[in-house]
């Protein structure tokens, strides 16, 4: 943990250890925001702040792909008098906010979490329930395959 | 010890799972793979659906009755501007015509849209999600050892001060978020579910709720639109010639005239009563399955309120149907990536992890296998990079369903679920359609909007057809997956 890796090299030398995933807040309704509180099996990899900090900007972006305001209802019914039609050739402004998100988690990735021997999965691929964060160890330093082995089954079973 | 005899299939199919998924696994060289063209995700979609145009289309399994619904349609407006257009054109306007092709362009449109686009439905757990769940669950309820039947699993939040219970699905293997109910027809989690309508031969969820409201909603202009002018129509040429000479001037008007009369009598009532209760609805931003259930109703509690609903009939009817529309969280199009998962990196696009989400359909026993494969491929193999150029294109579109070019080849992709799944679903069958059934008996939510349709509202849970059955099932599995999850190791140490 003490050693910094760059993503290419924790592909190549790490082993999964485990995963941690933080879950949705539903406590403001049915719009995406994760939670923030901070996973206990993280306690020894990144700094509290630092993981509050990617979760709440997170956040924000979700909140801001679902805004409801001027500029959706504007986009909704330009879509509506045009029967939809206009989805074929126009991406929606939901769309464009997830790009911003995935831009962002591997900027995070590169930057913070991978230096860490964590990596971070864009909720989106996991249909929006989860952050899924991947806890690696490094192979090198903690010796065996069979120390590996041993703590990735038990993550897995 | 063998287990009982229904989970004697479910061992055969987990075998044959295994064979397929290892003659397709990396450990063989690379060259080797791109022989084997790569499947698209939608053909190892775990739902009851159907797939058309390559992943493009996705609707219900059950599609007669759609095909019922284009055939009415079209033939009802054919018939029409065949024969009352050019007459009304002539004596009283060529507007007839033309607001009528525009109406008709219009139900076309959101019908095809309803029909053909996802409705929100939630992928399943992959398996590590899964496991997470399950032992976090173990944890809340002091780790039983699960008698006969496992307790039921809720967990409840307080949304906008209003308590809601979230339900596990067995079948999905998640905390269903809220307004989000199971489909049994279609076998999918759909988000902010409404209901399944054989009529457009898809689910009614949060994505595609708006294109089914703009669908009835023309459909009622445009069958009274109908209805009026053919009855004008009739009207005025027997004001020509006498109301007998008329009909019999037009004999062969006659039959056509009648039948579009009473095709669109019928229609009117059935789909204009649907419309006001749809509008009703929106404007109270609740669902028609929260509404059949009561959920928010007063007659529960005068504490009982809709935490969902703006306040204000605008904003509802604005956030429903001009709001954000979210994208399609089950990416039909992407390319499901080789076995070595967890060790890949950037998220730009689909990568790696899409593989653990083609897993996610296979049985639960694989879950032991899957983790000691990676590490055993960890060691094996290079990195394989993912196809970024194609899928990190279709990050942006998974949700259009874009019907471009004729769909000559409408490769129907039947996904068959592992035989062990059924198993599982009759608890989510059971827990969503006890309640449910209590108020089927009650009041048999035969409105007389609703009357003409009631095969089309159709919330989760109520078809009891295969839940009993399989509940006996569930136990068999139980034990079979330790068994299994044994002889799935020591095969795969033989590979």
């Amino acid at each position: 943990p003490s050693q910094v890796h760059s993503l290419q090299e924790l592909r190549r030398s790490a082993s999964l250890a485990t995963k941690v995933f933080v879950q949705r807040d539903y406590s403001e309704g049915t719009t995406c925001q994760f939670q923030t509180k901070f996973p206990p099996e993280l306690e020894s990899r990144i700094e509290r702040q630092l993981f509050e900090e990617t979760v709440k900007t997170l956040n924000s972006f979700y909140a801001e792909a679902e805004k409801i305001g001027g500029s959706s209802y504007l986009e909704g019914c330009l879509a509506c008098a045009t029967a939809y039609f206009i989805f074929l050739c126009m991406e929606t402004h939901y769309e464009k906010v997830l790009k911003k998100i995935s831009k962002y988690i591997q900027e995070q990735n590169e930057k913070i979490y991978a230096p860490r021997g964590l990596l971070l999965t864009d909720p989106l691929e996991r249909g929006m329930r989860v952050i899924e964060i991947s806890i690696y160890e490094d192979r090198c330093s903690s010796g065996s395959s069979s120390s590996g082995s041993s703590s990735s089954s038990s993550g897995g079973g | 010890m063998t287990p009982g005899g229904g989970s004697g299939p479910m061992k055969d199919c987990e075998y044959s799972q295994i064979s397929t998924h290892s003659s397709s696994s990396p450990m063989e060289s690379p060259h080797k793979k791109k022989k084997s063209a790569p499947k698209r995700k939608w053909e190892v979609f775990p739902g009851r659906n159907k797939f058309f145009c390559n992943g493009r289309i996705m609707m219900a399994r059950q599609t007669g009755v759609f095909y019922l619904t284009l055939v009415l349609i079209l033939v009802t407006s054919g018939l029409f501007f065949a024969f009352d257009c050019p007459y009304l054109s002539e004596r009283i306007t060529p507007a007839i015509p033309a607001i009528g092709g525009i109406l008709f362009f219009f139900v076309m449109g959101t019908l095809l849209r309803t029909s053909f686009s996802d409705p929100g439905v939630l992928p399943r757990a992959t398996p590590d999600e899964a496991a997470d769940l399950e032992r976090q669950i173990d944890i809340a309820n002091g780790s039983s050892s699960g008698g006969y039947r496992p307790p039921p699993r809720t967990k409840e939040v307080i949304i906008n001060g209003q308590t809601v219970k979230l339900k596990y699905c067995f079948t999905c293997k998640i905390f269903r978020p809220p307004r989000a109910s199971h489909c049994s027809l279609c076998d999918n989690c759909v988000e902010r579910f409404d209901h399944h309508c054989p009529w457009v031969g898809n689910c009614v969820g949060k994505r595609n709720y708006r294109f089914f409201y703009m669908f009835i909603l023309s459909l009622s202009f445009l069958t009274v639109f109908i209805f009026a002018f053919v009855i004008t129509h009739v009207i005025l040429r027997s004001q020509q010639t006498g109301f007998l000479n008329a009909l019999k001037d037009s004999p062969a008007r006659y039959p056509f005239t009648e039948r579009i009369s009473v095709v669109c009598f019928f229609s009117v009532w059935s789909i204009v009563g649907l419309s006001g209760f749809h509008t009703y609805l929106i404007s109270s931003n609740q669902t028609t399955n929260e509404d059949i259930k009561g959920s928010w109703s007063n007659k529960r509690g005068k504490e009982n309120y809709n935490p969902y609903s703006y306040g204000n009939i605008f904003t509802n009817c604005c956030a429903a149907l001009c709001g954000p529309l979210s994208p399609s969280l089950i990416d039909r199009r992407g390319f499901i990536q080789p076995d070595t998962p967890q060790l890949a990196g950037p998220s730009n696009g689909i990568t790696m992890y899409g593989a653990t989400q083609s897993q996610s359909n296979m049985c639960d026993q694989d879950q032991c296998i899957q983790s000691t494969k990676f590490v055993l491929q960890a060691a094996a193999t290079p990195l394989l990079q993912s196809e970024p150029s194609i899928t990190s294109e279709e990050l942006p579109l998974p949700g259009k369903t874009t019907i471009s070019g004729p769909c000559a080849t409408l490769t129907l992709g039947q996904p068959t679920p592992p035989s062990s799944m059924p198993n599982l679903t009759s608890d989510s069958g059971l827990t969503d359609m006890i309640p449910l059934k209590e108020e089927h008996e009650g009041h048999q939510f035969l409105t007389p909007e609703e009357a003409p349709s009631p095969p089309g509202m159709l919330p989760s849970g109520s078809p009891i057809t295969h839940s009993h059955t399989m509940h006996v099932l569930s136990l068999a599995s139980q034990d079979s997956l330790h068994e299994d999850s044994v002889r799935g190791l020591v095969k795969l140490s033989s590979v």
